[in-house]
Parts: C-alpha cells; structure tokens; sequence
C-alpha cells in the first residue's frame, strides 16, 4: 500500500482572476528513458505482482 | 514455493561471494536478517583453499599457506568465471597458478593420496592376507598425486562448505537462497556462478546485483519512519580488489540505475600497499637489512616470502586500525634474513599515509555521480558496503565531501550488508503471492523499463501562470526522476480558508540555487574551534548551495 504524504505547502481558495491554465493540446511531458530496475526489494515484488496479474494501483491495494 | 518453517521464521540463506571474503546471513529467531560466524569463529571468510599434502583447508586457514605453499593455495577465483582462459590474467605471484591446457580457467596442486585403509574387520583381513604377515610400508605412505580442480568446481567446492556452516547454524537445510554478484556480472559470469552454487546442493533463487543487495539490506525508501520515499541514494562498495559506485534512484522502494562505475585499482588492496612498504622502510631502518615492498615482478624469493609474510599479518593491522585510534600492531617473525619485524601504527598517522587514496575514492565517487546526470549536491545518501569502507578516516572524508545533510551511513555492518540484503531478498522472493511463478517475477527484472526523465510537481495557482509559459517558479516535487512508469502517488495537500481551490500539475527540473550568507562573529569563532584546515577560508562569505526544482512544463490542472 503506498503512503500518503502531506506536502509542505498550504493552499489557498483561488485567488481572483486565476483561471484555469489550459496546457498544450499535446502533452509535452519529456520522453520517458529505459532505465534498469533492480529486480529486488518488496516493491519491485509489488510492481510484478500487478502486472502479471494485471492489476491496477487501487486493485492491488486491497 | 514452499519454504521449510523454523518454528516461524523461514530456514533461508543469504551470502555475499566477494572475490576476496565471502559471508552468509540467515534469518534469527525473530525473523531479524543476522550475519553468522562459521565454525571457526569467522564472518569474514576468506575466499581461499589450500591443498597441504591430504589436507585441504578452506577459508581463513587457508591463507597462511600462501607463505610456503603458493602454488597450492587456490584465491581470486571469483571473477575467473564464465571467463575462459584466454579472456584473463593469468599471472599469480603467490597463489596457485592457472594451468594453460584448459579452457575453462583451471589449477592444478599437488595433493598426497592417504593411504589405502587397512581394513580392520577381521573377516576382510584373513581373505586379503595370505600368511604373509610383513605388510609392505611403501604402502601405508601417501602417494604424491596432483589434482585439476577448474574455477567452477573449485567454487562449488568453497560454496559448499558456507551451505555446510549455514546448515550447521540452523540445524536444517535452508530451503532458498539468494548469492551476490558484482555489479558488473555478465549474463554468461552470473550463470556460471549459479550453476556453481546449484552443483553445491544450494536452491539459487537468484543472482544478485550487490548494489541492490545493499539496498534491500537496508530497505531504503521502506522504512515506516519519516524517511523520503523518493531519494538520490549512492551505493558505494570498496573491497578487497575493487571500488564500485552505484547511484540509484529510490522511488517508494524501486531501484533504479540511474549510473554507475567502477575502478578496478582501488581496494583494499592499496591500504595494504601502504602500508607494506611503510613497514619496509621501518624494517630496514632498524635492521640495515633491505627490503623494498611491495615486490617488484622479478624481485629475490625472499622479499616475496617476506611480502607474502607481511600481506598477512597487515590484514589484521587494518583491522585494528578501523577498530579504534590507538596503536596497531604489526609482528611478523623472522621478515627476512631471520630479522623480526614488531612495529605499530596509529590512526593518526595511517590516515595520513591513506590520505591520498580517501582523495581518489572521494573523486572517483564524485565523477559517478556526474556522469549520472547528477550533481553531489542531489544525492540524498550515500550507503557504505565492502570492508574497505570500514575506516573512520575514509568515512570522514567521504562526509565532507557531501553535503552536511547527506548521511554517509553504516549502521548495518559494511562487511555484511550485502549477506544481511540477500538474506531479505530471499525471503521476499520465497514468500511471493501464490499466484505468481519466480521466474516470471525474476524476467521482468531482466530488460529495461520506462523511467521518468524530469521530476514533476505541483504549483499553487499564481496569477501570472498561463498557458505553460511560467517557468522560473518553483514547484513541489512529487515524483521524482527515475520513477518506473507506470508510477502513482497520492499526497495531502492542507487547506486554508473557504472557496474553491486549484492546482497545476507541471514538469520541472532540478537546479542548484546558491545562497550567499555574510559570516557573523559567532560562525567564526566556531570554525576556529572546529579546525586549523578552514582557516583560509576564514573571510570569505560562506555560501549555501540548495536544491531546488523549476517549473518547466504545464501538464495539467484541476479545480475543485
Ligand atoms: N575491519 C576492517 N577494516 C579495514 N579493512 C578491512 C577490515 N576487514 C576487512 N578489510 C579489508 O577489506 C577487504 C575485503 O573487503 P570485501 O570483503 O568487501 O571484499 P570483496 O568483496 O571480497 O572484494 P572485491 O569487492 O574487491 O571483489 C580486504 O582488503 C580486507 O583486508
Ligand atoms: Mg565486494
């Protein structure tokens, strides 16, 4: 189950005249790399277990 | 898989196979991952086996045999396989040297066969005899014989005798084990070291890279406590022969490589140099007799019985020299020309003598980490393994070269992390969810995944954001780089007021933001307390370097 953090930060109402910013129809999120993962560790367990069961984040939670 | 319970802790084994030392770890009573001492009293064992006329002797014992009966002592067999003869070094100064007809690394010692039992059971013995009652003495000697043993037998060989202290400790056969490698393994040396130890009788449920074996050992991004989940950790392993650097990303406890490297001159290994020829000097001073250690390659025999003398005895000069600042002895009888040699060494003047090698390990260390991408100011750890990295003076040197909030951690044992790490590993891959299947979890370890190339984050609505043109803002980091895609993260965000709220989610990138700050009275009269080596620095305005992230891309927003 993964952890809930509280972040360090405080959040306001809106403030007046924010609109919600609209970003670039095509997501420009810089290309992923092909990285080794170490294939140790309970987590590396947990991200096997869902995707060869093909389970969501919220399945495998329960 | 099924696993043999020990009351209720699984009978598992872990162990570290160095190319020097090897140690194992098993689960205690309590389940805790503990390294254990083998017969002898040892958790280092030395990777060594002596052939002595019809004795072997495997481990610590059989090191001292390098002094007059090299050519028989078997060491640094580790890294020979999956090699062939021809892909290594084949020059062995002391130890037992490889022979060139075979193509699988190989040794051959001179062994004495015992002689054939006389049987004592009296039936047996009035069938053999026949009256003649003078037994022949040539055949109550040994007979001189010699025996080829190649690296992966004479592996298995070694291997089996940690199974056999491992089976002794727990008083069963651990059902499953995990067994390190070095980090820079190929497929073909990581099978063959799997073959090795499945010929041993051991169930290998894998081979593990000992960076993560440091990492699972110490659960890093795991820990319940207020730890970060998502860190910069730096693995750094100084053995006997070598001084890996590992940089990770640990994001909520997956590994990934983010860079690594590797100097194959810079172990152990120097400190015994070092100290070799500190001793030398010392020793002829006294006695006018000669000595130049350590040897050059065509040097007389008895300055390099006099070395293999002194690697010994020095081996247990460092130890004491990690273990506390007074004097360490140093006593080798007869060194040379039947001169002794008994001397000690301090901490004080050791780091000075090894201050030159603190400085390449601190820059090699340093280099890694910018070939990764990363500057030493992003790593948030630095976890020690080897027992090279044991010296206070080295660890000192590594903590000032980070940042001050950067820990350079040992508190698990650097000489048995990796055994403690694949101790846990094997319980985490022998405790698996039923409906999973080993090999296909351990596949998914084999190729590369998809990892995130920038941090992304959260900024709070600022008036004048629009439309991804916003960069220069900070922004809260929420995944970090190196996260395996796909990745999630939930977090909590403390309100304040009433109305509607908003955020936006951005890309950004890390960037060093240096703060300078005018020394007042009080931090310079500290300095002065702290050290005459900061003195020149003494006026200038210090200046704090941080880390922080930029936003950099608009990639959505939400409004609640
Ligand atoms: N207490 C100690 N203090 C300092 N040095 C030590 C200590 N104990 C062992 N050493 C040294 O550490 C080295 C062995 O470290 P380690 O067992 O990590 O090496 P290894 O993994 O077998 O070798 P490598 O990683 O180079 O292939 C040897 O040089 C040994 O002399
Ligand atoms: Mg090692």
């Amino acid at each position: 189950m993964a952890s809930i953090i509280t972040l360090p930060i405080t959040l306001s109402p809106i403030p007046e005249g924010w609109s919600k910013p609209t970003p670039p129809s095509t997501p420009k999120l810089t290309p992923a790399i092909p990285r080794v993962v170490y294939p140790a560790g309970p987590s590396f367990v947990a991200s096997a277990r869902r995707q060869l069961l093909q389970r969501s984040f919220a399945e495998d939670d329960e | 898989m099924c696993v043999e319970l020990l009351g209720s802790t699984p009978a598992i084994l872990g162990i570290n196979f160095g190319q020097s030392y090897a140690s194992i770890a098993v689960l205690d009573k309590e389940g805790h991952p503990t390294c254990i001492a083998n017969e002898d009293g040892e958790r280092q064992i030395a990777c060594a086996i002596a052939y002595a006329g019809e004795e072997v002797y495997i481990g610590n014992g059989a090191k001292p045999h390098l002094v007059k009966n090299g050519k028989n002592t078997i060491m640094g067999f580790r890294n020979l396989l999956g090699h062939t003869y021809d892909q290594v070094d084949h020059t062995a100064i002391f130890t037992a040297p490889l022979i060139p007809e075979s193509e699988t690394p190989a040794y051959t010692v001179d062994i004495l066969i015992p002689p054939p039992k006389i049987a004592s059971a009296p039936g047996l013995r009035s069938a053999a005899a026949s009256g003649t009652a003078t037994p022949n003495p040539a055949a109550l000697e040994p007979v001189p014989s010699t025996k080829t043993l190649t690296v992966p037998e004479v592996t298995t060989l070694f291997l089996s005798t940690l199974f056999a202290s491992a089976i002794d400790f727990l008083g069963t056969k651990p059902t499953a084990c995990v067994i390190s490698a070095p980090t820079w393994f190929t497929h073909e040396q990581t099978d063959a070291l799997k073959a090795a130890a499945t010929a041993a009788g051991i169930n290998v449920l894998q081979v593990l890279d000992e960076a993560a074996a440091v990492l699972v050992g110490y659960r890093v991004g795991l820990s319940e406590e207020l730890e970060k989940r998502d860190k910069k950790v730096v693995v750094l392993d100084m053995g006997e022969t070598s001084l890996g650097v590992s940089v990770i990303a640990c994001s909520e406890g997956e590994y990934t490589v983010l860079g690594k490297g590797r100097d194959d001159k810079l172990g152990g290994r120097e400190f015994d140099n070092l100290l070799l020829k500190h001793f030398a000097k010392e020793f002829t001073k006294k006695t006018k007799v000669p000595l130049d250690l350590p040897c050059a390659e065509g040097a007389p025999e008895a300055d390099k019985r006099a070395e293999a003398k002194l690697r010994l005895a020095v081996e247990h000069t460092k130890r004491s020299l990690s273990a506390s600042a007074g004097a360490a002895t140093c006593a080798v009888e007869s060194l040379k020309d039947g001169m002794d040699l008994s001397t000690s060494i301090n901490r004080l003047r050791f780091d000075s003598l090894a201050s030159s090698v603190y400085r390449q390990v601190g820059s090699r260390l340093t280099d890694i980490i910018t070939s990764s991408g990363l500057s030493l100011l992003q790593i948030d750890e630095v976890l020690l393994a080897g027992s090279s990295t044991l010296f206070p003076g080295l660890q000192s040197h590594l903590s000032l070269l980070v940042q001050p909030t950067t820990p350079v951690t040992s508190t698990i044992d650097p000489s048995e992390v990796i055994a403690i790490g694949c101790a846990l590993q094997a319980l985490h891959l022998s405790t698996l969810d039923s409906a999973l299947n080993l090999d296909e979890v351990l596949v998914l370890g084999k190729n590369e995944v998809l990892t995130l190339a920038k941090p992304i984050g959260i900024c709070l609505p600022q008036l004048h954001t629009s439309n991804g043109d916003g960069n220069g803002a900070e922004m809260v980091k929420i995944i970090d780089i190196g996260a395996p895609l796909p990745s999630r993260r939930r977090v909590v965000i403390p309100t304040s007021g009433k109305g509607k709220y908003g955020v936006e989610i951005w890309e950004g990138e890390d960037e060093i933001k240096v703060t300078k700050i005018e020394k007042t009275e009080t931090t310079k009269e500290k300095i002065e307390e702290d050290g005459e080596d900061e003195e020149d620095d003494d006026e200038e305005d210090e200046e704090i370097k941080t880390v922080i992230t930029l936003r950099k891309t608009l990639l959505g927003s939400v409004e609640v």
